[in-house]
């Protein structure tokens, strides 16, 4: 049985310690690290590879179609595996409810298609 | 598995969305998607009355009760009547076959949340029912103040669906089930208070509740009429029945909620009304009588007695009607509100329509708003939320002012302008649909009350 009071403690325990930690965290690395800042260190990848040309450059607007698409069969994946390892099980409602899914995709593919979004512009 | 044909109208109105895509390949071209479409539509309502109320499906996630089959009818209708309007004037400059598709699939969703019992095919629902919301409200790309409401309209809608979402992962860790038929909140404190002040705060901020409302009249006046006609009213309807639900489920936990509610509806009431008062744009005007008309239907879910809770729902489709109607007047005769001016000299019928709808909307008899706020008002003051009524009663009769402007703009305007859109014949027939429909749900008020469970 919970009561009002208790719920409370817990709740504030949670808030303190939560900002507890980052406050603890963060100053401890910032009091305990040396800062040494030379210009290696400040390049934007300390590994050692060489940044070519500014990090503010354009991407192709285009490429969302690509990403949309790339979800089209991403989905159709995830769903696939689970169902054919376990359609034996199922029955023929299953398979005509796969049926029905990958129609489903398929119309969005074509759809895709017809606008053109699978030739390179 | 049996039950699935209980989701026919769903399928009707899928392959329509799915069939619609493709609707430039089609004979006819884009219209003929859109008239497609509406006959899905139509399809689709009459098949959820035909199959009326039935066992609940997926193991109580899906209920057929008489509210949701009410909903369910009224909302593939209004799709319907909306697609025969669209269907008859097109969208212009830009295609339309896209728009017929995505008001199908949002027609989904929302009849997907009538039945919804649970959390999880709640929020898949909404989440159908809003997606394509986004993309109509932006339809004109073009157009930079449009995109600019689009933007606010999607990012404040996301973040609900988040707060919801944060809501939801709380009520299942209370209570450990995603359907409402075990959930239980009694005694879960604190806790439970935050979870249903995230879920209602969401769900308030998706029906435009002030003081959760600033995105609607941005968005609204910047998106193209035709789709404020769609979007303002129709998923509305499904997100009442929704809310009901909840409220259902999480009362017997959650004492605090009539008093979130009461003050929802008072701050919805005052501030929709009063704010649509100086308004020149008639999409914003109907976005704050929107919030104003959200504001009743939340006072009677405070009740939460069954009277209550169907007025509500009754109320909504009463609103969404004529709602409806005035904002597809304005997207052809143009949104401002001095455009209106000399409606009865070009379009006598038009005008007396708007009359119409107009009065159902501040609520006189017989039109359908007056009985829905009688039941309503009445179910509020037998559940003892007399001030409130009282507030509620005021209200109407401020909002009457600034319905009885726009009429006044129409009959006796001086400005002399021409309309932005003929008048085709499908869009007549759904205007005259609407008419009938505003007439006739006030005359069958009774017995549809009777259905929901409620007399008076």
């Amino acid at each position: 049985m919970h009561s009002v009071s208790a719920d409370h403690v817990v709740l504030a325990t949670f808030i303190f310690v939560g900002v507890f930690f980052v406050i603890a965290t963060l100053s401890a690395s910032h009091l305990l690290a040396r800062s040494k800042h030379d210009e290696a260190k400040l390049s934007t990848y300390e590994c050692g590879s060489e940044p070519v040309g500014p990090p503010w450059v354009q991407f192709r607007v285009g490429y969302y179609v690509y990403a949309l698409l790339f979800v089209v069969f991403d989905i159709e994946t995830v769903f696939l595996y689970p169902w054919a390892a376990a359609f034996g099980q199922m029955g023929i409602f299953i398979v005509v409810e796969m049926f029905v899914f990958i129609g489903i995709l398929a119309a969005g593919l074509a759809y895709a298609w017809k606008e053109g979004a699978l030739r390179w512009r | 598995m049996s039950g699935y044909w209980l989701l026919i109208p769903e399928y009707l109105l899928l392959a329509g969305a799915l069939v619609s895509l493709f609707g430039d390949l089609l004979p006819g071209g884009e219209r003929s998607s859109a008239i497609l479409g509406a006959l899905a539509a139509f399809a689709a309502a009459a098949f959820a009355g035909f199959i009326g109320t039935a066992e609940p499906l997926f193991g109580g996630m899906l209920v057929f009760d008489p509210v949701s089959v009410f909903a369910r009818v009224s909302l593939a209708a209004l799709t319907s009547v909306y697609l025969l309007w669209s269907g008859g004037r097109g969208t212009g400059s830009e295609r339309s076959h896209e728009a017929t598709a995505l008001v199908l699939l949002s027609a989904v969703g929302g009849m997907l949340m009538c039945g919804a019992r649970d959390m999880v095919a709640l929020f898949i629902a909404i989440e159908l029912s809003t997606m394509p919301a986004y993309v109509l409200m932006g339809y004109r790309r073009d157009d930079d103040r449009g995109l600019e409401g689009t933007l606010k309209y999607f990012l404040l809608s996301m973040t609900t669906s988040l707060i919801m979402l944060y809501g939801f992962s709380f009520l299942f860790g209370i209570t450990g089930v995603t359907g409402y038929a075990e959930m239980d909140l009694t005694g879960a404190g604190v806790l439970g208070v935050l979870a249903t002040v995230f879920v209602f705060v969401g769900l308030l901020a998706k029906l435009s509740a002030a003081p959760f409302h600033y995105w609607a009249p941005d968005a609204y006046a910047g998106a193209p009429t035709s789709s404020v006609a769609f979007v303002s009213t129709v998923p509305k309807i499904a997100g009442t029945v929704a809310m009901i639900r909840l409220v259902e489920a999480l009362s017997p936990g959650a004492t605090q909620l009539p008093l979130l509610l009461s003050i929802v509806a008072v701050a919805s009431m005052v501030l929709g009304n009063l704010a649509a008062y100086p308004q020149l744009d008639l999409r914003r005007l109907m976005a704050y009588s929107g919030i104003a008309h959200i504001g009743y239907v939340i006072l009677a879910m405070a009740t939460n007695t069954n009277t209550g809770l169907a007025a509500a729902v009754f109320y909504m489709v009463a609103y969404a009607l004529p709602s409806m109607a005035v904002v597809m007047i304005a997207a052809e005769e143009g949104s401002a509100v001095e455009q209106l001016s000399g409606l009865v000299d070009r379009r006598p019928w038009t005008a007396w329509a708007l009359v119409v709808f107009l009065l159902s909307l501040v609520g006189i008899p017989p039109m359908a708003g007056f009985f829905g706020k009688l039941y309503l008002f009445t179910a509020a003051f037998g559940a003892g939320y007399r001030a409130l009524v009282v507030l509620a009663v005021l209200m109407s009769v401020v909002s009457a002012g600034y319905y009885l402007r726009i009429m006044r703009e129409a009959f006796f305007g001086e400005r002399v302008s021409t309309p932005a859109v003929e008048r085709s014949i499908p869009a007549t027939i759904a205007l005259v649909l609407l008419v009938v429909a505003t007439l006739g749900m006030g005359i069958a008020a009774s017995p549809l009350l009777g259905y929901l469970g409620v007399s008076f």
